[in-house]
């Protein structure tokens, strides 16, 4: 969850509210509620994995409606990115390739 | 013997030599092409009946243990098909059994020596009962090989013929060997190419298993060092607040943390490659740009060892590759050519359009590498003995350059190095141009 904790820290100094769920199954929760600018969503997860979070999201709309998905792993098979991009998230990024600063940005860029 | 009838009969033994011989040829020949043991047989009974005038014939190989004659091959002529029509089954369904039954293939086969009978009828009993046996001569040989037992083959004569020529009796038994040569030449390649499939099976499967851990680890591995290495990089932006020790301490960590993920990718491709799984998605793009984004983010590692880096100004170079890979070699190249060259140095990046190929040279002024190294240089591993490898924020492992080539390798280039030491190095790669 360290991963978490800093980019939770990072985008709150950067200016943003940020929601976090502890696994799987709450972040689908959160989604369902909405309302979301962006959504930062991984795919190893407790309970349920970010391709099931993607297909249930898929198959059902949220109360209120969500800004794009961004899948960020450090997966880095490219059928599961890709199986990811199908389902409906907007990118993919592997997170040991990117800086602090340079996730803000994307972000940033997502919400603009 | 006159000398009329003595040359008659030297020249008849000429003919007959001869065509022994080139029947054995054409037997040979039928022998080298064959891939199944019942394509050699069949061929083998249909090729010796027609050369010699041999009615009808037909073969029966042995099981391992001896203990069923298998029908292999045979004649389609008229008993041969009466038989096998009240049989109703399959040719590869027809068997004896050594130990029971009463049947002259059965005695030659355990006798391992020759017999003759009369009526082909009479070698389907007691399988099947023609009443009609037939009233040509019939041959029984064994086939042999070496010392084993591998069945036998029986031919008859045409109507009204009541004995074997001495030629025919000659031939018939020189054949047996060489019967016996080809069908265990063909069972030995068939158990090799089938081992051979099981164990290429074997392997793709571990190479499997192997590149799904290797996954799963990946993954952990990573898992912490995205946490080191975004919290070193927060640290760093507060530089300002911070001694200037723990500001180079720091920096260490980070580069090593940056070491450590660069590694963790280059296992994760090195694996893919060897499991045949690295996908490339190769599209026309353009290479002159992404030198030029190599040179942007590779600036502080070039201005903090006073180096310059140049990347030719042509305008677009356009190449169909894989663009992620493509920048990965670069900074591969980049870096290392940072890495060994002292401080002052050059490094160039260059294009050369060349026989719808579109060749990157990426040179340096650095220290060059030795001739018996350079071997060594696109091998797993391959560390050479120049240990100018300080600690530098540029990459390097032992399977950059590996990777590197096989990703050019798998886009339909090659990669080279050329190199003088102490004047410098000259890495190149071809991609297909577009």
């Amino acid at each position: 969850m360290a991963t978490q904790r800093l980019y939770e820290e990072v985008l709150k100094n950067a200016g943003h509210e940020v929601t976090t769920a502890s696994d799987g199954q709450e972040g689908l929760r959160l989604a369902q509620e909405g309302g979301y600018d962006v959504i930062l969503l991984d795919i190893i997860m407790p309970k349920l994995d970010g391709i099931e979070v993607l297909t249930a999201l898929k198959n059902s709309s949220p109360k209120r409606e969500n800004g794009p998905i961004v899948v960020m792993t450090n997966l880095s098979g490219d059928p599961i990115i890709k199986q990811a991009l199908e389902l409906g998230a907007r990118e993919c990024f592997v997170k040991t390739e990117l800086t602090p600063d340079q996730v803000v940005e994307k972000i940033q860029k997502l919400v603009g | 013997m006159d000398p009329a009838q003595e040359l008659y009969r030297k020249n008849l033994d000429l003919v007959y030599a001869n065509k022994t011989l080139e029947l054995i040829r054409e037997l040979d020949e039928i022998a080298i092409g064959a891939q199944a043991v019942e394509d050699v047989v069949q061929k083998f009974i249909d090729t010796i009946c027609t050369r010699l005038g041999f009615v009808e014939g037909l073969v029966v190989t042995a099981d391992e243990r001896g203990e069923y004659l298998s029908l292999i091959g045979l004649t389609p002529t008229a008993i041969n098909k009466r038989a096998m029509e009240a049989l109703g089954v399959k040719v590869q369904d027809v068997r004896f059994v050594v130990r029971q039954d009463e049947n002259d293939l059965v005695d030659v086969f355990l006798a391992k020596s020759p017999k003759v009978t009369k009526g082909m009828g009479r070698l389907w009993s007691p399988l099947v009962e023609l009443g009609e046996v037939g009233e040509n001569q019939v041959y029984v040989f064994p086939i042999i090989a070496g010392s084993r037992r591998l069945g036998c083959y029986a031919v008859t004569t045409a109507a009204g013929v009541e004995t074997m020529t001495e030629f025919e009796r000659v031939v018939l038994a020189r054949l047996a060997p060489v019967f016996g040569l080809a069908i265990d030449k063909v069972r030995v390649g068939q158990e090799l190419r089938e081992a051979q499939d099981r164990e290429m099976a074997r392997v793709k499967e571990l190479d499997r298993l192997k590149d799904e851990f290797v996954s799963l680890v990946s993954h952990d591995l990573r898992t912490p060092m995205t946490a080191i290495k975004g919290y070193v990089y927060l640290l760093l932006k507060q530089r300002e607040g911070l001694p200037s020790e723990a500001v180079r301490q720091l920096q260490v960590v980070y580069d090593s943390s940056e070491r450590m993920i660069r590694l963790i990718g280059d296992l994760l491709d090195v694996s893919r490659i060897e499991a045949g799984r690295m996908q490339l998605s190769i599209e026309a793009m353009d290479i002159a740009g992404s030198a030029a984004e190599v040179r942007e983010e590779l600036q502080p590692q070039v201005l903090e060892r006073k180096l310059s880096l140049e990347v030719a100004r042509t305008g677009e170079v356009r190449v169909r590759a894989d663009k992620a890979r493509v920048h990965q070699v670069l900074v591969n190249l980049v870096s290392n050519a940072i890495k060994f060259t002292p401080e002052g140095g050059k490094i160039t990046v260059g294009f050369e359009k060349k026989g719808g190929e579109v060749i990157t040279h990426v040179a340096d002024t650095g220290v060059g590498i030795a001739k018996p190294d350079l071997g060594k240089l696109f091998t797993k591993f391959g560390r050479l003995d120049s240990s100018l490898v300080g600690i530098s924020r540029a990459a390097g492992t032992g399977l950059g350059l590996y990777v590197c080539k096989k990703v050019v390798e798998l886009s339909g280039g090659e990669i080279w190095a050329e190199s003088e030491l102490g004047k410098g190095s000259t890495f190149s790669f071809s991609l297909p141009a577009c």
